[in-house]
């Protein structure tokens, strides 16, 4: 560990080279001098919020910080967050077809994890699922229209953000009324699979009220796919079982549809300076048949009735105002409620009944932060949180679907209840950002935080950030973090026999961090940005089997060193960007468990490396720009889950190569207003791409799909 | 700019010492003696297999502390067969190709069956199983390869018969799975009634681990009682979708398990426990001077429940290294043809574990026949290689438990 820290110490002074600003005979805040866009300047000194909720400059912000605009999305045309990430170094996306499995720098959550190893939040307010602490990044989590940027922290947040800030922090910044002024429609046709069809509206306006000013933006969207006729990937340790056992043949999924739907609302009246109150919602609902979930593929059937109908919904009240010159406050208060909905079913193939679960929960946070500004640039915040959520504790009901002894078909009977637990926490936190230097900038953070089923976590952070220079910044940072155990990891019953039950036992996992940042304005067109970091992990948490159950346990420790950068190159219109990671983590393990005790140490569902590019050009003589991207995603250590079925026998998920092109119009008009008209290939070549699965099967990745989009601004 | 170079080479070679080192390789070597072990190790029934799993490796441990086998030490590849037949196969081959001497295992008697017809009888290696109980073995020509430390399901299926009689019931159903394991048992149950004149009631349901209550309920109607003879996931299911149906007042059977069941304490919920309570079943005694110190031994080493049965696997690996110790040499003919010598007539070891091991080897090597005595009893084995020595106890379910009440039984 010693040696780790010195490592990273030492890189950070001397990767970063004594440059001063004359050096350079171009001023880097005039790179649009012969025209071009401003994106490599306004990248680096972009305004960001994520890393100390103060607004700063991403060159000082003392975080391991990447950014992807609105801009990016629509060039892009990524219709998801999970989309976007795919493109971010140091971080993995797994898919299942119900849920996205972000693993960061090393470390995926495994089995049922859907990114809960990250905090996922909108305008600051965490919208993760709160049963099992899951965050959608699909679709369903958000209308795209209405993201203004996604802010991306690799490392971790717990000092600022609490729980769940764990090795990551992903905040949406959404647009206001004015960032949309006016409305847009749009609509779109797939051919993944048997096709898609999806639809999404925003329409955004400031105007006057009562004197006042008043912005309001409202987005909805929702589409529809059908991913019939996949089978289990080639690698999969029980891919016989899925097939037919006269012919060979593979057997298809059937009935795998998909419904996400999305909501946003926001209203903010007034400023910052005299109070501004700000009202958010956020609808989200996950609508899939999870064909490929843990549980249904040990029902053995890729033909099941299952519909996971979940949703996930907070409405918030903001206030905020200036107190004085030097003081401003910040409050807030957000209802929170979601959970299964009544059309959520599982199929456990059992004839004569569907199984229903029921984990609603329902709750209240609230805060309140000030922060005294010292000087322009130093600052002193404190505050306080306070969440309670009544959390119905994962519990099973049988819907009997024909007549069965004394029910009824219809009947809906409990098998079993466990009832409701509140779950609640008192945060409090303190920030210093100190600039005892032009050049120099210090954010010292601690937070404690006291749960009512997991007790005190306390967790601290201390971030220097050098600017060398206009063109140059390093960064050297530690933080420490925790991932809270969720209530269904602690109190579940299980859903199908075997299931998963509860280990009220389990305690939270904890992070260290110390990671080093350079970021380097090489050129008038190229910006590099370099950094290695060290994570620890200790009572890592898995689902593993237990007996004949499943069981998340605190199974050891995880260590994770590496590397990622990233180079943007610009020039006039044409932007680029290549991007990589290179992490190696070793697990120890603090006992043997009996149903794993492989001597390969690596960490299961992440690659050693993974490489992005990607470019944007507009077409010369053409009304339009081609945005071309590739994704290497190296070969990765299987599921301990999928290994165990293998006998043991440890394998890789192999390497994937996968090329999007899309073509965007550009400076279309239609009824004197803009629209676009994009269509975008995914997998172009068509390469094999397989997720690592679980319960035996690796699940087949996209194809080669087809997306055309057309978009009307009013 | 060399100044940098150099720098940055220093402070990468500083990262990089912090790497973790390379993880060391797994023992495979030529110098192990290799055994593979079978049994479902992931599932419905992953939790016997574990259980089993652990008490042969706490044998493994045992054998190697006392100096291995032969001057070489022992080694379990472990193969999860899943209780299916044909994954049975494949892991029996892969087993045979890594280079294993004999098998503990396959623990299921469906799976037992194909594996020994299909596989370890052409290629005359040992398989020594803990719990594969079915008397269809009686019907096959195994080439001499099949052993056992379970005593057959004749034993059990008198006894629950025996059991559920003076208890009193009289129109009695065997409910099964069709496989050969819940076939022989019915076979022999009904056989036990025919004996007595009492008509037993025959439900078969599919081999599968997702049964349909609708499908066997009418049958069950008129009885009170029914033996059950499932897995834990199968019968799990079909014995909770009675009381979903509402048939503990509709039908009211009293209900007895076969050997199979037992495990299902170990899954067993919160809203199952009642259900369950006070229904009884049989179980074969593996009793010994050994068995606390043994399951104390296991109960350090394992992390899931002990499963009942799981001496009998213990016993078997230790007699798969004492018949090659007899052999006085590494392969597979040693086990053959020397397990059942071992096993029966002569003089016992002194202990278990790692001191039994040493004690029984001294008496190999000094030319004394060995009669081993195991964790789970006598351990004897006739000439077909079933054991011989077997009883079996009442047990009850109380409080989710499987509790050995007794009598025992003959």
């Amino acid at each position: 560990m010693k040696r780790l820290v010195l490592g990273l110490l030492a890189t950070s002074l001397v990767l970063a080279p004594p440059a001063r600003a004359e050096d350079y005979d171009f001023d880097p805040f005039n790179l649009n001098a012969d025209g071009s866009d401003l994106d490599l300047e306004l990248l680096f000194n972009m305004d960001v919020v994520s890393a100390t909720k103060n607004t700063q400059k991403l060159r000082e912000a003392p975080a391991i910080l990447e950014v992807i605009t609105d801009r990016d999305i629509r060039e892009r045309g990524y219709r998801s967050v999970a989309e976007a990430l795919r493109t971010v170094p140091g971080f993995s996306v797994l898919y299942d077809y119900t849920n996205y499995n972000v693993g960061v720098r090393g470390i995926n959550g495994g089995m049922r994890a859907w990114s809960r190893i990250v905090k996922v939040m909108i305008d600051n307010q965490p919208v993760a699922l709160r049963m099992d602490s899951s965050n959608f990044l699909g679709p369903e989590l958000i209308p795209m229209e209405v993201v203004k940027r996604i802010e991306i922290i690799r490392g971790p947040g717990s000092a600022l953000y609490g729980a769940d800030a764990f090795l990551g922090v992903i905040n949406l910044v959404t647009k206001r009324g004015e960032d949309l002024a006016g409305g847009q429609v749009s609509t779109g046709v797939g051919s993944f699979a048997k096709g898609s069809v999806e639809a999404a509206f925003a329409f955004g306006q400031q105007t006057e009220l009562l004197g006042q000013n008043l912005d309001l933006a409202v987005a909805a969207s929702g589409a529809q796919a059908d991913r019939s006729g996949m089978s289990v990937a080639s690698t999969s340790p029980r891919q016989t079982t899925f097939q037919d056992k006269a012919t060979g043949d593979p057997a298809m999924t059937t009935g795998d549809l998909t419904r996400p739907r999305s909501l946003f609302l926001s209203m903010a009246m007034g400023d910052a300076t005299d109070g501004k109150l700000a009202l958010t919602g956020n609808y989200q609902q996950g609508d899939s048949a999870g064909k490929f979930l843990d549980w249904s593929i040990d029902q053995k059937l890729l033909d099941s009735k299952n519909r996971l109908v979940v949703n996930n919904q907070f409405l918030r009240a903001t206030y905020e105002r200036a107190l004085g010159e030097s003081l401003a406050v910040n409050l807030g208060a957000a209802l929170v409620n979601g959970g299964p909905t009544s059309e959520d079913q599982l199929d456990i193939n059992n004839p004569n009944y569907l199984q229903l679960r029921k984990s609603g929960y329902s709750g209240i946070d609230v805060n309140g932060e000030f922060r005294y500004q010292l000087s322009e640039r130093n600052s002193l915040t404190v505050g306080g949180d306070y969440s309670t959520t009544d959390q119905q504790l994962q519990s099973t009901y049988n819907l009997f679907t024909r007549d069965f002894g004394s029910k009824s078909a219809g009947t809906v009977a409990p098998e079993t209840e466990k009832g409701s637990k509140t779950f609640s926490n008192v945060g409090t936190f303190a920030q210093g950002i100190l600039y005892p230097t032009e050049q120099l900038g210090i954010t010292l953070g601690v937070r404690h935080d006291t749960h009512n089923v997991y007790g005190n976590v306390l967790n601290s952070r201390t971030g220097l950030v050098y600017l060398w220079n206009d063109a140059i910044s390093t960064k050297l940072l530690y933080g420490s973090s925790f991932k809270a155990p969720s209530p269904n990891q602690l109190y579940s019953a299980p859903i199908v026999f075997g299931d998963i039950i509860g280990n009220e036992a389990l305690k939270p996992e904890t992070a260290q961090t110390v990671e080093t940042e350079l970021s380097w304005i090489l050129s008038k067109h190229l910006l590099a940005s370099t950094n290695a970091y060290f994570t620890q992990v200790r009572d890592q948490v898995k689902i593993m089997q237990s007996g004949a159950n499943y069981r998340a346990m605190n199974m050891g420790q995880a260590s994770t060193v590496g590397i990622e950068g990233t180079l943007r190159w610009q020039f006039d219109s044409v932007k680029s960007y290549l991007n990589g990671s290179l992490q190696n983590t070793s697990l120890i393990q603090d006992h043997a468990h009996t149903t794993f005790d492989s001597q390969d140490s690596r960490s299961e569902l992440f690659p050693a490396v993974t490489v992005n590019a990607g470019v944007n050009v507009p077409l010369p003589g053409l009304p339009a720009a081609l945005n071309l991207e590739t994704r290497f995603v190296g070969d990765m250590k299987a599921s301990e889950s999928n290994i165990l079925r293998k006998s043991r026998t440890v394998y890789d998920i192999p390497a994937s190569l996968a090329v999007d092109v899309g073509l965007l119009s550009q400076d279309l008009t239609i009824f004197d207003r803009p629209a676009d008209l994009s269509l975008k290939v995914t997998n172009l070549l068509d390469a094999p791409v397989i997720y690592p699965g679980f319960s035996g099967i690796d699940i087949p990745g996209e194809g080669r799909a087809v997306i055309v989009r057309f978009v009307q601004h009013f | 700019m060399k100044r940098h170079h150099l720098a940055s080479i220093v402070a990468l070679s500083l990262l990089l010492a912090g790497c973790p080192a390379p993880a060391p390789q797994g023992v495979s070597s030529n110098d192990t003696i290799k055994i593979g072990y079978m049994n479902p190790l992931t599932g419905d029934d992953a939790a016997y297999g574990q259980s089993y799993l652990d008490a042969a490796r706490l044998a493994v441990q045992h054998v190697n502390a006392a100096g291995g086998v032969n001057g070489k030490a022992l080694e379990l590849l472990i193969g999860d067969d899943q209780g299916d037949p044909d994954t049975g196969v494949t892991i029996a081959k892969d087993l045979l190709a890594k280079g294993s001497v004999a098998i503990v295992g396959p623990g299921y008697s469906g799976v037992a069956l194909k594996v020994v017809q299909d596989v370890l009888k052409a290629a005359n290696v040992a398989a020594v199983s803990p719990s594969a109980a079915t008397t269809a073995f009686s019907q096959v020509d195994d080439g001499g390869v099949f052993f056992r430390t379970v005593a057959t399901v004749a034993l059990d299926a008198k006894n629950l018969f025996r059991l559920m009689r003076d208890d009193g019931k009289e129109k009695l159903a065997v409910l099964y799975r069709s496989n050969a394991y819940g076939t022989s048992f019915a076979d022999a149950f009904i056989a036990a009634g025919q004996a007595e004149g009492v008509t037993v009631t025959r439900i078969a349901y599919p081999d599968t681990d997702d049964p349909d209550y609708n499908a066997v309920r009418s049958a069950m109607v008129g009885r009170d009682a029914v033996a059950m003879v499932s897995y834990p996931g199968d019968g799990g299911v079909l014995f909770n979708d009675y009381y979903k149906a509402g048939d503990n007042q509709a039908i009211g059977l009293t209900w007895y398990y076969a050997d199979s069941m037992t495990d299902y304490a170990s899954r067993m919920t919160d809203v199952e426990k009642p259900r369950f309570e006070g229904s009884k079943g049989v179980t074969q005694i593996m009793d010994s001077p050994y068995l606390s110190d043994f399951k104390e031994a296991l109960k350090a080493k394992s992390s899931v429940e002990y499963s009942s049965g799981a001496e009998a696997a213990y016993d078997a690996t230790m007699l798969i290294a004492l018949a090659l110790v007899k052999g006085g040499v590494t392969h597979k003919e040693a086990v053959t043809t020397h397990l059942v010598d071992v096993s029966v007539t002569g003089t016992k070891q002194e202990g278990w574990g790692q001191a039994g091991f040493q004690d029984a080897v001294a008496k190999l090597k000094a030319g004394i026949d060995l009669d081993y005595d195991g964790v789970s009893g006598h351990c004897d084995l006739d000439a077909t290689g079933d054991r011989i020595d077997a009883k079996n106890i009442v047990w009850q379910w109380q409080d989710g438990k499987m509790v050995k009440t007794g009598p025992v039984m003959e």
